[in-house]
């Protein structure tokens, strides 16, 4: 009889993490968590209706006071952010680069938003392979913050991450990088202090490295930067974030608006035959895509940090946060193509996945020939001669025992216990990746105070911030990393090498038969991946996920590679 | 996963059916106790592939049903290859090879053994091809939650199984419906599988 009762409250307590009711159920003498500048904490919103919750955590917030940008403040005094601008820069050449407020209209909804030089995404820095700058960064909002330069083998003083390489940078000051460019390809910056507040909030831009060859990459016709990010909003407008500390550290924040380059929707228009090259980012705090563009033919080209050895014609592309792709996109046929991410996400009350999908964008292709036909080229796979070359240095390496092994896991600390007791139990199954935040309660009440992430050294048992690897420049390591299926709660982590580059060798076992440089791996829940890193840059680095939020709740490590 | 304390008594029976691991190619008896249909043959019992219970969730336990009570087997479930570091398709179905296993079966003379995969609401399936000599089986699939089972036919020449249920599992995302109130397994008894 006990055992039934105990199941019944484990039974209700998990439809209650599952979701909640957004009215009807809430006690408003337990929603007054207010900040001074108004924000409210309120229930986050649900993506299916759940018809139950819990009694006794009816009502409960986070820990941490609700966070919202300069709240309270008129956002039709701010400026609208315009798009992106192109800025074309050459060797020696100075950006200044400013962090501030905006008014952002999203579909017809305004927000008090933030954006770099009042733009979003950030202005889009082009610059020549081999190129040096200067950016001159201001921080015009009211959090301190860094700009860090994702994927770039630049100077370690300029990589800026705070607590490692720099001070971080108040709220009025201006700090100096010095950003080098070795590699081609497609990167992109962002602030690394308090990210799940500021990055969410637009402060994020792409730059693209051009190498000195013409035909770095096969001929196109046009080229497409998107910038891939979603956005939590309810009725209340943006919702809250966490001041002291990150909220949503379970599963990370998971918008319910998707956005490409901060917009609703991407619109593009292109002519019959149209080879178009599209330079893809994952901006998100923790969304993973799968991307399809319905009815184009897809020709996967490029990686994070270089092409691939071989082109591939694919049907859908997955990126998870902080990863790129350059892929190049063929119409034949004029009509409307959209641009879609279908996932299967879960129903943990009903115990079962069902499809969801959100269309990103529209491609209109005009039934108008274009004037220089690609074709012949794009049905051609590339081998990649240079990429080929390059990885075969390397090659020598790939039998090497490993080096350091990772374990990533999670551990709780003062999360309710009624929802510890039913997670504690929820450990049958965990899908290799979560797509959509299934159990959004359960997430909201999650901070980086009550539920740590970790790197743990699988050698020495060290975890995060005590793991000291190092290693001295122009050595190549292979490094372990797995996922553990049997944590507090396991999930997908996009694991980032900050200065570096490396070669993603094997996954659970099976060798990469095409590889490509990256600084970024997804690492599906219980799978271990083999990587090569090439430590080729000296200075102090952050490895860390990039899952915002679990950055928040302590999932990083520093290494330091020695000069040679 | 260690079962937990309500799970003790089915493990335990479950144990007692399948009786003690037995090595190589051999005939044995009757693990189940039940008698053999007339005409059957004697249980074939194959190597073993460690230990027969759930090892990760990777593999998965096939199990006999009531008209097989003895039969058992595995699947292994592995990510195909793919330049991404995951492999969905373009409906966001996660893509496996899976790998069949059959470690016991009581094969009826001129019985084909034919595998299928359904989805939970057996609206959908799909033939994944027939066990050979060895009772082994690779297919690829995109789905996320699934059924598999062999059926003892007459002949592969079939677009749906017509002979009896011999061997039974779940994708290993069918132990979602332990925690959520039976969902789409509801007549399957799920402490079998761990
Ligand atoms: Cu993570």
């Amino acid at each position: 009889m006990a055992r039934r009762v105990a199941a019944g409250a484990a039974f209700q307590a998990l439809l209650w993490l599952t979701g909640a009711p957004a009215s009807g159920q809430q006690h408003a003498g337990h929603m007054m968590a207010t900040d001074s500048m108004g924000a409210v904490w309120r229930m986050p919103p649900q993506p299916i209706p759940m018809p139950m919750m819990l009694p006794g955590l009816m009502g409960a917030v986070p820990g941490v006071t609700p966070y919202l940008p300069d709240a309270g403040h008129d956002p039709a005094m701010l400026p609208e952010a315009v798009f992106r601008e192109v800025v074309e820069m050459a060797d020696g050449d100075t950006l200044r680069l400013k962090a501030g407020f905006v008014r952002r209209t999203i579909g017809m909804r305004t927000f008090t938003m933030y954006g770099f030089n009042g733009q979003y995404p950030g202005p889009l820095i082009r610059v020549p392979q081999g190129a040096e700058i200067i950016v001159l960064f201001t921080n015009h909002i009211d959090l301190p913050t860094a700009v860090h330069w994702h994927g770039l083998r630049l100077e370690n003083e300029f990589d800026g991450v705070p607590g490692v390489t720099q001070d971080p940078v108040e709220p009025g000051e201006s700090f100096m990088y010095r950003v080098h460019f070795p590699d081609a390809g497609l990167y992109w910056y962002h602030p690394h202090h308090r990210e799940d507040i500021q990055q969410d909030l637009g402060l994020y831009g792409n730059m693209l490295v051009d190498a000195p060859a013409a035909d770095y990459y096969g001929p196109a016709n046009g080229e497409d930067f998107l910038m891939l990010d979603d956005l939590l909003v309810d009725e209340g407008g943006l919702f809250p974030w966490g001041r002291e500390a990150a909220i949503q550290t379970l599963m990370g924040r998971f918008g319910n608006q998707l956005l490409v380059n901060g917009e609703p929707r991407w619109e593009a228009t292109v002519r019959r035959g149209e080879v178009r090259r599209l330079y893809l980012t994952n901006v998100a705090n923790t969304r993973t895509f799968n991307l399809v563009l319905e009815g184009a033919e897809l020709k996967l080209v490029g990686a994070d940090v270089s092409k691939f050895e071989r082109e591939s014609f694919v049907s859908n592309i997955v990126l998870a946060p902080a990863q790129r792709y350059i892929v190049d996109a063929r119409f034949d046929e004029p009509g409307t193509y959209a641009l879609l991410n279908p996932i299967q996400a879960i129903d943990h009350f009903n115990g079962r996945f069902y499809p969801q999908t959100d269309t990103l964008g529209i491609v209109t292709v005009l039934d108008e020939p274009v004037a220089e036909d690609h074709g012949e080229a794009f049905s051609t796979l590339r081998e990649h001669a240079d990429v080929i070359e390059d990885i075969d240095r390397y090659r020598a390496e790939f039998g090497r025992p490993i080096d350091h092994e990772l374990e990533l896991t999670a551990r709780v600390g003062d999360l309710p216990s009624d929802i510890v007791a039913v997670m504690a139990i929820d450990t049958l199954y965990f899908p290799p990746v979560e797509w959509t935040d299934a159990m959004p309660m359960m997430n909201y009440l999650s901070t980086s105070e009550n539920l740590i992430w970790i790197m743990r050294d699988a050698h020495t048992g060290k975890e995060n911030g005590d793991i000291d690897w190092r290693f001295t420049e122009g050595a190549v390591r292979k490094i372990r990393i797995h996922n553990q299926r049997r944590s507090f709660h396991p999930m997908q982590h996009p694991i980032h090498f900050h200065g570096q580059r490396f070669l993603i060798l094997s996954r659970d076992g099976v060798p990469s038969d095409n590889l490509a440089w990256k600084d970024t791996v997804v690492i599906p829940v219980g799978s271990t991946f083999d990587i090569l890193l090439e430590a080729s840059n000296s200075g102090r680095w952050m490895a860390h996920c990039h899952i915002a939020e679990h950055l928040e709740a302590g999932m990083s490590m520093v290494f330091t590679v020695d000069p040679g | 996963m260690k079962p937990s304390a309500g799970a003790i008594g089915a493990a335990a029976v479950l144990a007692i059916s399948l009786g003690s691991p037995v090595s190589g190619e051999a005939r044995a008896a009757d693990p189940s106790g039940i008698p053999a249909p007339e005409g059957a043959a004697p249980w074939v019992v194959a190597t073993p592939r460690g230990d027969a219970c759930l090892v990760t969730p990777e593999v998965v336990r096939l199990s006999g049903t009531q008209s097989a009570p003895g039969n058992r087997g595995s699947m292994t479930l592995t990510q195909p290859g793919s330049p991404f570091e995951i492999t969905v398709d373009d409906s966001g179905f996660q893509t496996f090879d899976i790998e069949i296993q059959v470690d016991r079966l009581r094969r009826r003379g001129g019985a084909v053994y034919v595998a299928w995969a359904a989805k939970p609401e057996l609206d959908e399936w799909m033939q994944l091809g027939t066990l050979g000599e060895e009772n082994r089986l690779a297919a690829r699939i995109a789905w996320n939650q699934f059924l598999v089972f062999v059926s003892e036919e007459a002949s592969t020449d079939i677009e749906r199984w017509q002979g009896p249920i011999v061997l039974t599992g779940l994708s290993p995302s069918g132990r979602l419906h332990t925690m959520a109130g039976h969902g789409p397994f509801e007549a399957m008894n799920c402490q079998l599988y761990f």
